[in-house]
């Protein structure tokens, strides 16, 4: 039985029902690889592939919340790094509802929507294969065991350092009885070098645990993965999709701005 | 149990001993000072002793985890050290004090699995294990949850099932009873009395030690400081009130209870 509970909530027989690893990891990559690929002005022509991704929150274990957090992450960095664009390009380009578009706002809402698209992708491919199969997939696709056994550990790790975020944040808000006080920055950047230090040691403990069980630096799978027909045409579909929304010039048939993307 | 003929073990050699180990901390804490213990192959022993004693460090050097600046650990006759780490961690199991620290994969059976995996099984036989481990441990229902959300007491069943499917010749457990409800506790307990082979628990229980221990080991600022037999060890108030400990409650003699009862209604 499948449950939507959050991106951890998976049955342990998936793996064998579902798709290759390998195969949603070459597709999600590829996603990810057409997305960047697009011009910083082509928002009109980016938004199609925003269907690709909600079919494939549809599709995935993943709950609105879990979504939601992950994106409530990411944004802040697309928006910092892109929020001078406005200023530096305020050429108008566009007309929309009455509302004149300049240049660099078209750009910071091509990057932001570029980076909640990645993050939406690797979610579903996080919710789809546990790390396990994952970490083999990487493997299977010829990417060195150093580097995939560094990618499961710091996966590993990135979650063990939120589940301690969490904890702390539960004990300062028991006694911080709604003050500002709890939030000044010499407050917040000591639970911030507590929280590192609590979660290494809490790393080295699991590791502890990882190698009383035998780990030697790779991480088992249970399912043999098994490359199948629905695989490659998983793939194509995606490939092709996304090579469709890419390169052929849709929005110039429908007679509107395409941002440069197929020029 | 399958696979128990591994190079270099010695039958008749004792499930674990220690010969004058001594371990020191970084910061100059002392681990272990100088102790010599031996555990039989069918064994249930309960190390027992005062927070910081030196028992947790125990746990951790059996299977390597931590390596002695002095002495030598042997488990099952392999001399624990880099060459027969492998071997030595098959045949010892370890469940450590906090189940959080144990359970690391997404699903129950996948971090079950992930031991037998490790040393060797197949898919197949590795699933086959973990699913029977968690039958054994009542979570076979569970095989598909993500471990983070059970119980404490499901987290503690599971964190033995991780080991229970690794098919040890010894179990060593750290503070397997802590913070369980007294449900969870006896189950855990019928549990360890189940298991086959060795068995060191590591405990502040002392009731806990009296169920599944037949010998008891006290240790303080990581010296050995007393061994024998349970009932007889943690019959002796004296000896435990010396290292911080208090009797268990189903030794105390008629006099021992009414002197604790005076003492509560003086409060």
């Amino acid at each position: 039985m499948r449950t939507r509970t959050g991106a951890n909530a998976r049955t342990a027989t998936d793996a064998s029902r579902g798709p290759d690893p390998r195969a949603l990891v070459l597709a999600t990559f590829a996603y990810v690889g057409f997305v960047a690929s697009f011009p910083r002005h082509a928002f009109v022509a980016l938004a199609p592939l925003a269907l690709v991704a909600a079919l494939g929150v549809a599709l995935a274990p993943v709950t609105g919340r879990a979504l939601g957090v992950r994106l409530a992450w990411a944004a802040p960095f697309a928006l910092a790094v892109g929020l001078g664009s406005p200023w530096l390009e305020p050429r108008p380009v566009a007309l929309v509802g009455g509302v004149v578009l300049g240049a660099g706002t078209l750009a910071l809402g091509v990057l932001v929507l570029k980076v909640l698209l990645c993050v939406t992708a690797l979610t579903v491919l996080g919710a789809l294969v546990p790390l396990g199969p994952l970490t083999e997939a990487l493997r299977g696709l010829g990417l060195p065991r150093v580097l995939v056994g560094q990618v499961a550990l710091l996966g590993r790790y990135l979650e063990l350092l939120r589940h301690e975020a969490e904890r702390m944040r539960r004990a300062r808000a028991l006694r911080s009885g709604g003050s500002a006080r709890a939030l000044r920055p010499r407050v917040v950047g000591a639970m911030a070098g507590v929280l590192l230090v609590r979660a290494l040691e809490r790393g080295a403990r699991v590791h502890r645990a990882m190698l009383a069980r035998g780990f030697d630096g790779t991480l088992p799978a249970l399912e043999r993965s098994r490359w199948r027909l629905g695989d490659t045409a998983l793939l194509a579909a995606v490939v092709a999709g996304c090579a469709l929304v890419r390169l052929a010039p849709w929005t110039s048939w429908l007679g509107w701005s395409d941002g440069g993307a197929h020029g | 149990m399958a696979e128990r003929a591994g190079a270099g073990a010695d039958a008749d050699a004792p499930a674990v001993r220690l010969h004058e180990v001594s371990f020191d901390y970084p910061d100059g804490t002392v681990g272990l000072a100088g102790v010599s213990l031996e555990v039989g192959r069918e064994e249930s022993l309960a190390v027992v002793g005062p927070n910081g004693a030196g028992k947790s460090t125990l746990a951790l050097l059996l299977p390597g985890l931590l390596v002695p600046a002095r002495g030598s650990i042997e488990v099952c006759g392999l001399p624990v050290g880099r060459r027969t780490l492998t071997e030595v961690r098959r045949r010892l199991g370890l469940v450590l004090e906090s189940p959080d620290d144990q359970l690391f994969l997404g699903t129950l059976l996948e971090d079950v699995a992930f031991g037998p995996l490790n040393h060797g099984a197949s898919p197949e036989e590795a699933r086959a294990r973990a699913l029977a481990a968690l039958d054994a441990v009542g979570l076979a229902d569970a095989a598909a949850r993500f471990p983070g959300h059970l119980s404490s007491g499901q987290k503690r069943a599971a964190a033995l099932a991780t080991v229970l499917a690794m098919r040890p010749e010894v179990f060593v457990m750290d503070e397997p009873t802590a913070n369980l409800d007294p449900r969870a506790r006896r189950a855990v307990l019928a549990l360890i009395l189940r298991l086959p082979g060795a068995r060191i628990v590591v405990t502040h229980d002392l009731e806990a030690a009296l169920d599944c221990c037949a010998r008891t080991a006290l240790f303080d600022g990581g010296r050995l400081v007393a061994a024998g037999p349970t009932a007889e060890l943690l019959a002796d108030g004296e000896l435990l009130a010396a290292h911080g400990l208090d009797k268990p409650h189903s030794l105390l003699t008629p006099e021992e209870h009414a002197a604790m009862h005076q003492r509560r209604r003086a409060h």
